[in-house]
């Protein structure tokens, strides 16, 4: 359409110039100019018109058309196609039914509790430092994630950047805007590994905004649940470390500057005591699942991945 | 002879050209926030019937998923609505202004969009109260619909929706087979670009999807203290102003 739009731009332009440089007198000048103009001018209107119509359709899409089975069939392609890109982790594995109850756990504080069938967590066999949320509640988080993850607060605030955006629908925000299969199709690429501009830690690639704001919702929502929101910043920091990055070019540099500033108006600046439990609970949840072997692998393909950036 | 040369034809061409290039230049950037809060924002009016639009959905004593639960939706359940509640405005991300596409485009004036949607802009409601077998209940409005709407959740309609989210994309191949229809009848997916993997899909679904949540993992919140179970307040804000910026936050908390 705006390639359309310059087009037709372009063309009224060149017919007005066209048109004087044929003149003789000033009197033809005027007629002819009026003409050509008016020519113009009647195309363009007539492209307009079916611009409108265009822009018209793509209104009646965004407007009040889009339910929950609608959403779940976005989620459910994209989620399909992310998972052709790399299979689930274990699947069949009992960390997935904790990761279940800690990502409902969180969900259930938001805003957007329910969905069509209920949102649904996974770990995804990819050492990238990758997450995603999915409309309809389809999160999904690459193994090289679970390196920074050391509780289950941690692993909540993982989650919780994720279900920030499925709340905020940043994700149906990236279909209205016809980003979503950019963004997909990055995923799929795993632009990651090669440092470029996809995200390196957590999330999609929405853009700065949508980041930001769900580093802070994340926050809130950990608040909400009774998590420690302070875990957000310990897995920043963890990725951090591991990385030497924050993420992609997306993510502004101070950001868990700006986490820990939003932290303080949530009451929640200094870590908060974790019940034993807990840990205990993520301890033997976590058996057996990332095995040692399996923490070295995602490891030294950290290591390799920061060495390349 | 200047007004006769450059008045009313020129002006035209040059009207014209701004109207086209604001189109061209609206249709990159600009549907974004507008689109955002248009999703989902018919909220009803006192006395309106509305549809539960998911295959299951609890029903709360109070507007927030960690109180009571005192029912259960069926997809497809009318409800009376009572009113709205859990009133939150939106983030940034979502918001409106009246340079927004939605009407620059000359659709809607801001107050004809709140006549129509019955609220101020950029105010959201997180929850619907409706009567639920003679007594009032609270449903999430991600999961009640208008039944225009709702005779829309059809496979055909998403497949429509889903390709029409195509445009304005990177153009490249995306052929789709939606994978349900109404009553949740899955069917299956593909993608034309990438070999997608939807039977784990359904399998993971299948498995984990928890049409109780509330219920399911209440010993697990309980023994966590967590949730309801959690005992430390978080600030109304959080509820009212979901991830405001500091200088919202300045203002609100003065």
């Amino acid at each position: 359409m705006r390639r359309r739009a310059g087009q037709l731009c372009l063309a009224a332009a060149l017919a007005a110039v066209a048109s004087l440089s044929g003149c003789k007198t000033m009197e033809d000048a005027t007629e002819t100019v009026k003409s050509s103009l008016d020519s113009a001018s009647e195309t363009l209107d007539a492209s307009f018109a079916e611009m409108d119509k265009d822009i018209q359709d793509e209104l009646d899409f965004l407007e009040q058309r889009i339910g929950p089975s609608d959403e779940y069939v976005f989620g459910y392609n994209w989620a399909a196609t992310f998972l052709g890109a790399a299979p689930l982790y274990k699947p069949g594995h009992p960390f997935n039914d904790y990761l279940q109850k800690v990502g409902t756990t969180v969900a259930l504080g938001s805003h957007a509790p329910y969905s069509y069938k209920g949102l649904v967590f996974a770990i995804r066999n990819d050492d990238g430092f990758n997450a995603a949320a999915f409309p309809s509640g389809i999160i999904m988080i690459n193994l090289g994630v679970l390196q920074a993850v050391h509780s289950e607060d941690e692993l909540a605030a993982v989650l919780a950047h994720e279900i920030a955006h499925h709340e905020l629908r940043h994700n149906m925000l990236s279909v209205a805007q016809g980003k979503s299969l950019t963004i997909l199709d990055a995923l799929i690429k795993d632009e990651s590994q090669d440092g470029s501009d996809l995200m390196e830690t957590m999330t999609l690639g929405y853009n700065r905004q949508h980041e930001l704001e769900a580093d802070r919702r994340g926050a809130e929502l950990l608040r909400m649940a009774g998590y420690d929101p302070y875990a957000l910043v310990r897995v920043l920091e963890a990725l951090e470390n591991k990385k030497g990055s924050l993420g992609g070019r997306n993510y502004p540099k101070a950001r868990p500057v700006l986490l820990r500033k939003h932290l303080r108006f949530i009451g929640a600046d200094t870590p908060a005591d974790i019940p034993d439990i807990r840990n205990a609970r993520f301890q033997r949840a976590v058996e057996g699942f990332v095995k040692p072997g399996d923490e070295a692998r995602i490891a030294e393909t950290a290591e390799a991945s920061s060495q390349r950036d | 002879m200047w007004r006769v040369w450059w008045g009313r034809p020129t002006a035209r061409l040059f009207s014209t050209a701004l109207k086209v290039g604001l189109t061209a230049g609206l249709c990159t950037v600009g549907f974004g926030a507008a689109a955002a809060q248009m999703i989902y924002t018919h909220y009803p009016k006192p006395g309106e019937t509305f549809v539960n639009g998911c295959l299951t959905l609890p029903l709360h004593a109070a507007p927030t998923a960690l109180s009571k639960q005192i029912g259960m939706a069926e997809l497809g359940g009318r409800f009376e609505v009572i009113g709205l509640a859990g009133e939150y405005v939106v983030p940034e991300s979502m918001r409106l202004s009246d340079s927004d596409p939605i009407y620059a485009t000359g659709k809607q004036t801001s107050h004809e969009a709140t006549a129509q949607t019955g609220r101020e802009k950029n105010v959201a409601y997180a929850w619907i109260e409706v009567r639920h077998k003679g007594e009032a209940a609270f449903a999430s409005s991600r999961c009640l619909i208008g039944p225009g709407l709702y005779e829309q959740q059809t496979f055909e309609d998403a497949n429509r929706k889903f390709k029409s989210a195509r445009m304005g994309s990177t153009g490249k191949g995306f052929n789709v087979r939606p994978v349900l229809g109404r009553g949740g009848k899955e069917i299956g997916g593909n993608m034309a670009h990438a070999d997608a993997d939807a039977e784990s899909l359904r399998r993971l679904i299948q498995r984990h999807a928890t049409s109780d949540p509330h219920e399911a993992f209440a010993g697990f919140r309980m023994r966590g203290g967590l949730g309801e179970f959690n005992a430390r307040a978080a600030p109304e804000w959080i509820l009212t102003n979901p991830a405001a910026d500091k200088h919202e936050l300045r203002e609100l908390l003065k």
